[in-house]
């Protein structure tokens, strides 16, 4: 066959060429390789009794977290429930099938890990409540340095070989799959196991995981954003499971502040500044006396953000308050100036005014 | 007396078809390492031979043009061989596609010319089939890595089946690590540790290299092979990455390069950026886990000097939507990478005369011991991977040119190509062995 012509030969080679795809097709369903920013969930078991397999999950990108409004929640985990890049399947299937009693086996572990591919990369991990009404400890910043190792690290388990990516789907789940645990950087199990810490010795994370030997309920996992470009760690939300496998995140609540300066996220967000730098909230730079069209006016100004709906209020006694003057921002904001012409205000000998701010 | 004609006629008849008119067409895979020693080993079977490839043409009566050849990826040989026309196509995208060539039995790029012409030939793999490009499966291959080290053993990988292959040794390919001019000279010595984290991280700070406080702000990058390469695997399991993990490297933008002799070096580093991802031979890097397609290729960056962006580590923040740096306070920087001496040699560290002083990269110790012949038949070097022969396990096909072609260019590069093309023969002065890629290396008969 092989002593041919060179007609002969390339019939030959695409001959060979449809039983490869002849394999493939007759093959199991592969996952789709992840976006470079997904968050994984990690299932794992540390009894004999059950097989040496991790279950991996990909529940799309971070951002979904990293956006979520404060005090709303993403479910993860029903059929037909779509993240962003495909249907998540059962999950509570797939535990069940693989993880003895899975919901209040103390040897089931889950934790929930992902890294973006930037220069200076982002993490995004997991770490258990003690208590689950208390939040947990952050994990400390790290430097670009140690986030490059642990991304390394982490993306040599999704990428990796007899990583994440290119390995076959379970019965219940497109984006879930069984990896054999190994001894290699390529292994979730061996990254959360091995002595030291988890995903290798850069992170200082004693453990990403926690297990459900005290039911579901109590097997609560904090989600943290390590910022590695500026060196900080943003609290997200926290992971909660149900008993037939319903994955649900809670994004921060309404009383929450990320930066801890004295406003909530909530109500940065509604006032169109970001919930990670500390102190950044709007304010009103000047208040000043004016003329306009040779009467006396009173200017306020003051920075907008980007199509916020602002109502401007007036008081003399910080206790009642009158809307003045309403109008809805453009995009992107601008320093805007509000020109309180009324003869009355103008006359008074004490005034404040005060913006509010909704989407 | 009619029927005895008829039969005379009949014999003939199949003589010629078997010699006389016949040319046999033999499919060639492997990596670029054994490049050099494949294609001489090759102009050294055939008689009357023409050689067109992607670095141009070349035939037998030109021989000082056969760096043409033996520095081809891509190309397609005519002559004679053993009385017989031949055609000889030859792909060498990888170590990696070697053996997956003959461990799955699939397809590979060749090009699409059956030769004897003076151009040069478009690369297959970035051309169309039916082009410029054939897909054929190979008659065997060559590999710098074990079917052991690859994804590709026996059983299924990313949905397709593999088979164990038949390896035979026929040389060994030492590596070095390499840095970009300027690098100090006497702190020129990288570590299993250090590559490890250089890898790992994908920067470090030049003091780790020195010991010297003072070059905290100056920053060497790390620079790797594509994961068709099995110098990159052999070198990731000698350095105790393994080959299950993916690392941090990068891709220069250069401007200011110069060619001479088909050697390209110099210039500056005006931008970089993690690789970008890529898939080879099945296997997927995500960003910063690829790298150059050869050793040649991952020679040119290292002639040239970074510029302020690039030492700084100039990159674009996702989460800020702003270009920032990794380093603001760097004043100089470096890039490390791996290559065999054969393509470091003329290509970077100028031994023919073509790379300018100022362009010359360093060549670096490892653990302490410089890369010579002599350390690595002695084990002292580790840094090494062996070249081998892949052919299925039942052997190429018994009785046919190509399998007598393949017992020949076993034999040549064993006995003399090799060594001829800056690899070391397994001879009485190799004294030393080690039965997995990075593995422990032991001495002979002990």
């Amino acid at each position: 066959m092989k002593n041919t012509n060179y007609t002969d030969r390339i019939k030959s080679s695409g001959a060979l060429l449809a039983l490869v795809l002849t394999t493939l097709s007759a093959s199991a369903q592969l996952v789709p390789t992840p976006g470079s920013s997904d968050v994984f969930l990690g299932f794992r078991s540390s009894s004999a009794l059950d097989p040496s397999v991790a279950y991996l999950v990909d529940i799309g990108p971070a951002s979904q977290f990293i956006n979520a409004t404060p005090g709303t929640t993403i479910i993860i985990g029903n059929v037909g429930n779509t993240d962003g890049t495909g249907t998540i399947g059962d999950i509570g299937a797939d535990l069940s099938s693989n993880f003895t009693s899975w919901s209040s086996s103390s040897s089931v572990h889950w934790g929930v890990f992902g890294a973006n591919s930037s220069a200076a990369p982002s993490l995004y991990i997991s770490k258990a409540r003690t208590s689950t009404g208390t939040q947990s400890t952050p994990w400390p910043a790290l430097t670009t340095s140690a986030a490059s190792s642990v991304k390394s690290n982490i993306y040599s388990v999704l990428y990796g070989t007899y990583g994440y990516n290119g390995a076959t789907t379970t019965a219940n789940n497109s984006a879930g799959t069984l990896q054999a645990n190994f001894s290699g950087v390529g292994s979730y199990n061996y990254q959360v196991t091995r002595s030291g810490t988890n995903f290798g010795s850069d992170s200082h994370w004693s453990s990403i995981e926690t297990n459900f030997g005290s039911g579901v309920a109590a097997a609560v996992l904090d989600f943290y954003w390590i910022q590695s470009s500026t060196t900080s760690v943003f609290f997200l939300g926290t992971f909660t499971i149900s008993n037939t496998g319903i994955v649900t995140f809670t994004a921060v609540p309404g009383t929450y502040s990320t930066t801890h300066d004295g406003h909530t996220d909530a109500e940065k967000i509604a006032a169109g500044v970001s919930i990670y730098t500390a102190n950044d909230f709007p304010v009103i730079q000047s208040v000043q006396h004016t003329t306009h069209s040779g009467s006396p006016a009173i200017s306020v100004q003051f920075q907008t953000a980007a199509s916020r709906n602002y109502a401007i209020q007036y008081s003399t006694d910080l206790v009642n308050w009158t809307t003045v003057s309403t109008f809805t921002s453009g995009s992107p904001g601008t320093l805007y100036q509000f020109l309180d012409t009324d003869a009355g205000r103008n006359s008074s000998p004490k005034a404040f005014y005060r913006l509010n701010i909704s989407q | 007396m009619k029927l005895i004609k008829n039969m005379t006629f009949a014999t003939l008849a199949l003589f010629g078809a078997g010699s006389a008119y016949s040319t046999t067409t033999i499919y060639i895979a492997g990596s670029t390492g054994d490049r050099a020693g494949t294609q001489l080993g090759i102009s050294e079977l055939l008689t009357g031979w023409t050689f067109q490839g992607d670095k141009g043409a070349t035939n037998s009566t030109s021989p000082s043009t056969l760096s043409k050849a033996t520095g081809a990826n891509y190309g397609v040989w005519t002559g004679t061989y053993s009385g017989q026309s031949v055609i000889i196509k030859t792909s060498f995208a990888g170590a990696l596609a070697g053996v997956q060539a003959i461990a799955g039995n699939v397809p590979q790029y060749f090009v699409l010319s059956n030769g004897g012409g003076t151009t040069t030939l478009t690369d297959p793999t970035s051309a169309n089939l039916g082009t410029a490009a054939v897909s054929a499966t190979a008659d065997f291959a060559f590999s710098t890595v074990f079917q052991a080290t690859t994804p590709f053993v026996a059983g299924v990988y990313n949905g397709v089946t593999y088979s164990a292959v038949t390896e035979e040794l026929i040389g060994v390919s030492p590596l070095g690590f390499y840095a970009s001019p300027g690098f100090p000279t006497g702190s020129a010595n990288i570590t299993t540790a250090l590559a490890k984290q250089l890898y790992t991280k994908g920067s470090l700070p030049l003091s780790l290299f020195t010991g010297n406080s003072g070059d905290n702000n100056k920053i060497v990058y790390a620079l790797d092979r594509d994961t068709d390469a099995g110098q990159r695997w052999g070198i990731f399991n000698e350095i105790d990455l393994g080959t299950s993990g993916t690392v941090t490297a990068w891709q220069p933008t250069i401007t200011g390069q110069t060619t001479t002799s088909g050697i390209t070096y110099g210039g500056t580093v005006n931008s970089q950026v993690l690789w970008p991802a890529e898939t080879k031979s099945g296997i997927y890097s995500p960003t910063g886990g690829g790298g150059y397609n050869s050793g040649s290729s991952i020679a040119v960056p290292l002639t040239a000097v970074l510029g302020s962006d690039a030492y700084q580590g100039k990159y674009y923040n996702t989460d800020t939507s702003t270009y920032e740096y990794l380093y603001p306070n760097a004043t100089a920087g470096y890039y490390i990478g791996y290559l065999t001496p054969s393509d470091a040699n003329p290509d970077l560290l100028g031994t023919t005369g073509v790379v300018p002083s100022g362009s010359r990269g360093v060549s670096l110790s490892y653990n302490g011991v410089p890369l010579t012949t002599a350390n690595v038949q002695s084990g002292l070097y580790t840094a090494w991977v062996y070249n081998r022969i892949i052919e299925p396990v039942g052997g190429v096909t018994t009785g046919t040119l190509q399998q007598s072609f393949h017992d020949a260019l076993r034999d040549q590069i064993k006995n003399t190509a090799a060594a001829a093309s800056g690899a070391i023969a397994i001879d009485s002065n190799f004294r030393v062995q080690r039965s997995t890629d990075g593995g422990d290396v032991t001495i002979i008969g002990q």
